[in-house]
């Protein structure tokens, strides 16, 4: 039975009643909140608030220990960031499609050791390679999604079991080091004229997928099928197709960050990347991608890789140990869906 | 009108304003819903219908004004408050939870009895849900999952679910139904009206439709709305369907409101010829359609219609059977292919096949055809908002622009954009819409029969799943009909020579 409680009574009945010279009062300050929220819609439609969060970050922690951050922590801010950040535009591509990758790490872990391997046994064919299998592997694993109606995460997850077997398996459960074609991978961390190459690289690969995904019709089915899979099947867009592409080019930059991470260390173990699984995530959501797909996409991942970098950075800036970081991103990607979620689509039936 | 002048209305709203950035939906809207009275609530597209609905069951709050119930003001924050507080509302698109069972749809929210300590006690459950069932002759059962039920039975399912609110409430329920009939077919909505005039005995009830024939059978009062504001309040006792779309729209009922005027011959050269076309719910079925022919299908549910037009768009696969197009195959085996080979299709389910609510009204125009609006494969972001522009004011949609998301038009304006985005293909021959006017208001479905003659002029062959008799018989120049999954008859209809209600109902039962 209501109470009466339940019926709350109109504050605007007071408002309403007031004589009519009031009401310019409460109509200008009506005018000045919607010029602050206007500028709040602005920076949060052009998706501009997780830049002014990494611009934040620095200051803050500069304050907070102006010795620590130098040019020199800044360039290892981006050589650490590089293989998180291609681990995060592959899984802003699945999540855009509203996928969920939950092999992204697993499977970079599987490719850096086959890539060691294969550095020291093959050549140079290896770098090819192992990109290759990184395709091969997401386009099946999008396959098998569609074809079988299995829903990603069930996929993936298995997926990841699966690679990380074959990885302990192919690297002997021990790790594997680099004896020869070092150079290979390395020129990842070089910085010509003072720039970072691996930030350099990572900004161009981020920007072309951007582009991709904004600017061109392909790009695009990816976000429609995201946002309502059955509209964009009845509008002649092979679904599956389109799935197994974006999968695949997923597994492509899952490749690359193998190949940065092998650069970066010269070793291999089968579970070298295993703990970038959940910061690619929050990588994505605090980027501002939603996690239901449809909406966000690489442009904006950029930052949100960034920010999670920094955080790293920052953590151990503060004196943070190690063990607690995973607790810190599991936090963050809960506390940033929880922020960016569209309540209002899930509450209100329309 | 059977209310006593000493009773307070159920609902009174006073000079309720909301709008959307620059659209206003509502402006200073002043209206009274009675105890036991139908209030009808028509207006075009866009007029604010179901802005003003969703305000009264709290789904949206207003930005100003007052709202009364039962002679005390009151503000809903939330929709399961205005539940609590007897007001339920059945939604233009549909919004049951796809995977769970009918009884737990109907209780969804206003639980009481059927759960204890937090579990549903599922026989109080399935008890209660039956006889709310029962209450609409739903022949469904509380234990079947919803999504395997066809539109027109979920369509019930709400209904029931929107009675389920005034149980157990002290007040009289206000229901608000928002284009309950328009997915309904006449049997259906006899039941429906036969339901709500049991209701209104202890009940208010708000019905909004576009047919304003029901409006004027059903209701007590009608407010009339035009672009956000209640224009006129009309006693249907004394008023008729022009004048009604009079006040509508501000202007006459143009004469021939199928457009019979834009029909033209079609030429006498084949463009689709289905061979003995098999597929889920129809079998054998042969059809010729030539250049600039418009061909209505008729059929009741599960006359396998629906399913025809999908084999023919690839959405579903074929048994056996041919189909060619200008003497070419079509490979049927995909909407991509049948896409390649010219043909379009208009789902019937808009917010579920047709509108990709998260993305733009420019999206959505030119999902289907990106080369419109690419060049190798790189989209323009000028040329679409040229295109998307182009099609917004050929088809008077009415929408803040090419980059409005989809969600926050009109239902009726969204059911315009996803036409244009199979107008706006540069060879389209074969449309097929399966009933292209659902929840269009009178203007917009004459509107849209004007654009049906146009593209037939220029060569389109159409298949049109007629909503009505009447739209099927006047739009077309022939008319099929279709009964448990076999072509039933075929009439050839021409000014003058139009085939008979009657001779159609007898071929589609
Ligand atoms: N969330 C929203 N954001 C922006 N504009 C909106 C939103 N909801 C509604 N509108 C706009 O408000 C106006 C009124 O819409 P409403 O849905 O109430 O119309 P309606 O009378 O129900 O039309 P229909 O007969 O097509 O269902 C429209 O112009 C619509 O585009
Ligand atoms: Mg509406």
């Amino acid at each position: 039975m209501p109470t009466s409680s339940e019926v709350t009574p109109v504050v605007e009945v007071e408002k309403g009643r007031r004589p009519a010279g009031s009401t310019t009062r409460s109509a200008k300050r009506g005018e000045r909140k919607g010029a602050a929220a206007r500028v709040l819609g602005f920076v949060n439609q052009k998706g501009l608030t997780p830049a002014i969060v990494v611009v934040l970050m620095i200051v803050v922690f500069w304050a907070m220990n102006p010795s620590g951050v130098t040019l020199n922590t800044l360039s290892t801010l981006f050589d650490q960031s590089a293989a998180l950040l291609m681990l995060a535009l592959a899984q802003s591509l699945v999540v855009l499609m509203g996928r969920i990758d939950l092999a992204n790490s697993a499977l970079a872990s599987f490719l850096c050791v086959l890539l060691v391997i294969w550095l020291n046994t093959l050549g140079p064919i290896a770098i090819p390679l192992v990109l290759l299998l990184g395709v091969a592997i997401g386009a099946l694993q999008g396959w098998v999604h569609m074809y079988f109606q299995i829903p990603s995460f069930v996929v993936t997850l298995a997926v990841s079991g699966i690679v990380g077997g074959a990885g302990l398996i192919a690297s002997g459960a021990s790790a594997v080091s680099l004896i020869q074609n070092f150079e290979l991978v390395q020129w990842f961390y070089e910085s010509p004229g003072g720039i970072p190459l691996a930030f350099v690289i990572g900004a161009a690969i981020a920007a072309v997928l951007a582009f991709f995904v904004a600017k061109t019709a392909r790009g695009r089915t990816l976000k429609a099928i995201g946002s309502n899979q059955r509209a964009t099947a009845y509008s002649g867009i092979r679904t599956t197709v389109t799935v197994v592409l974006g999968f695949a080019l997923a597994g492509l930059l899952i490749g690359i960050a193998a190949i940065m991470t092998v650069g970066q260390l010269g070793t291999a173990s089968s579970g070298i990347a295993n703990s970038l699984l959940l910061p690619s995530i929050a990588a994505v959501v605090v980027g501002g991608t939603a996690i239901s797909g449809g909406t966000g996409g690489p442009g904006r991942i950029v930052f949100g890789a960034l920010i999670i970098a920094l955080l790293r950075i920052g953590l151990d800036i503060i004196g943070v140990p190690q063990e607690f970081q995973p607790i810190v991103y599991g936090v963050i990607v809960i506390a940033a869906i929880a922020i960016t979620v569209n309540r209002s689509r899930t509450l209100s039936v329309v | 009108m059977a209310q006593t002048s000493t009773e307070a209305p159920a609902l009174r709203l006073t000079d309720v304003s909301k709008s959307f950035g620059v659209v206003n939906a509502l402006t200073k809207v002043s209206l009274e819903i009675r105890p036991r009275e139908v209030v009808g609530l028509i207006g075009e597209n866009g007029a604010g219908k179901s802005s003003l609905l969703k305000i009264l069951s709290g789904n949206q709050t207003a930005d100003s004004g007052t709202m009364e119930l039962r002679g005390r003001p009151v503000t809903f924050s939330s929709i399961s408050q205005a539940m609590s507080n007897g007001v339920a509302m059945v939604y233009q698109e549909q919004s049951l939870l796809p995977n769970v069972s009918v009884a737990e749809n109907i209780l969804l929210g206003n639980e009481r009895g059927a759960v204890r300590d937090g579990f549903y006690r599922w026989k109080q459950m399935h008890r209660t849900a039956q006889r709310h069932l029962d209450e609409v002759k739903s022949g469904v059962s509380p234990s079947d999952i919803t999504d395997t039920l066809p539109f027109a039975q979920r369509q019930m399912v709400e209904v029931a679910k929107a009675l389920a609110t005034g149980d157990g409430s002290p007040y009289d329920p206000v229901i608000l139904l928002d284009e309950p009939t328009s997915v309904l077919e006449s049997g259906d909505i006899e039941t429906l009206f036969s339901v709500i005039r049991r209701v209104k005995e202890h009940a208010s009830i708000v019905f909004v439709s576009h047919r304003l024939e029901e409006v004027l059978e059903i209701c007590d009062r009608v407010y009339v709305m035009r672009d956000g504001e209640v224009v006129a309040e009309v006693d249907p006792a004394e008023a008729d369907v022009d004048q009604l779309f009079r006040l509508m729209v501000g202007r006459d009922l143009t004469s021939g409101y199928f457009r019979e005027d834009l029909s033209t011959e079609p030429t006498p050269d084949v463009r689709l010829a289905i061979e003995s076309l098999t597929g889920p719910g129809f079998s054998d079925v042969s059809l010729g359609i030539n250049r600039g022919e418009i061909v209505s299908i008729l059929g009741v549910q599960d006359s396998g219609r629906e399913n025809l037009g999908r084999v023919l768009f690839g959405a579903l696969p074929a048994a056996h059977g041919s189909v060619r197009i200008d003497g070419e195959r079509v490979g049927l085996r995909s909407t991509r292919d049948a896409v390649a080979r010219g043909i379009g299709y208009l789902p019937s389910e808009r917010k579920i096949d047709g509108a990709i609510m998260g993305m733009s009204v420019a999206d959505n125009m030119t999902l289907a055809h990106p080369d419109v609006v690419s060049t190798l494969g790189v989209m323009r972001s000028r040329r679409v908002r040229e295109v998307a522009d182009e099609w917004i004011r050929r088809l008077a949609i009415k929408t803040s622009g090419p980059a409005a998301e989809m969600v926050n038009l009109s239902g009726g304006n969204q059911q315009k954009v996803v036409l244009a985005k199979w107008m706006l293909a540069p060879d389209l021959r074969v449309l097929i819409l399966d009933t292209p006017t659902r929840g269009l208001d009178v203007g917009a479905k004459s509107e849209v029969y004007a654009i049906l003659h146009g593209l037939a002029a220029k060569g389109v062959s159409i298949i049109l799943l007629a909503d009505s008799l009447e739209e099927g018989i006047y739009v077309s120049h022939r008319v099929i009909t279709m009964a448990d999954g076999k072509v039933t008859g075929e009439f050839t209809s021409r000014p003058g020579n139009r085939p008979s209600r009657t001779s159609l109902i007898e071929r589609m039962l």
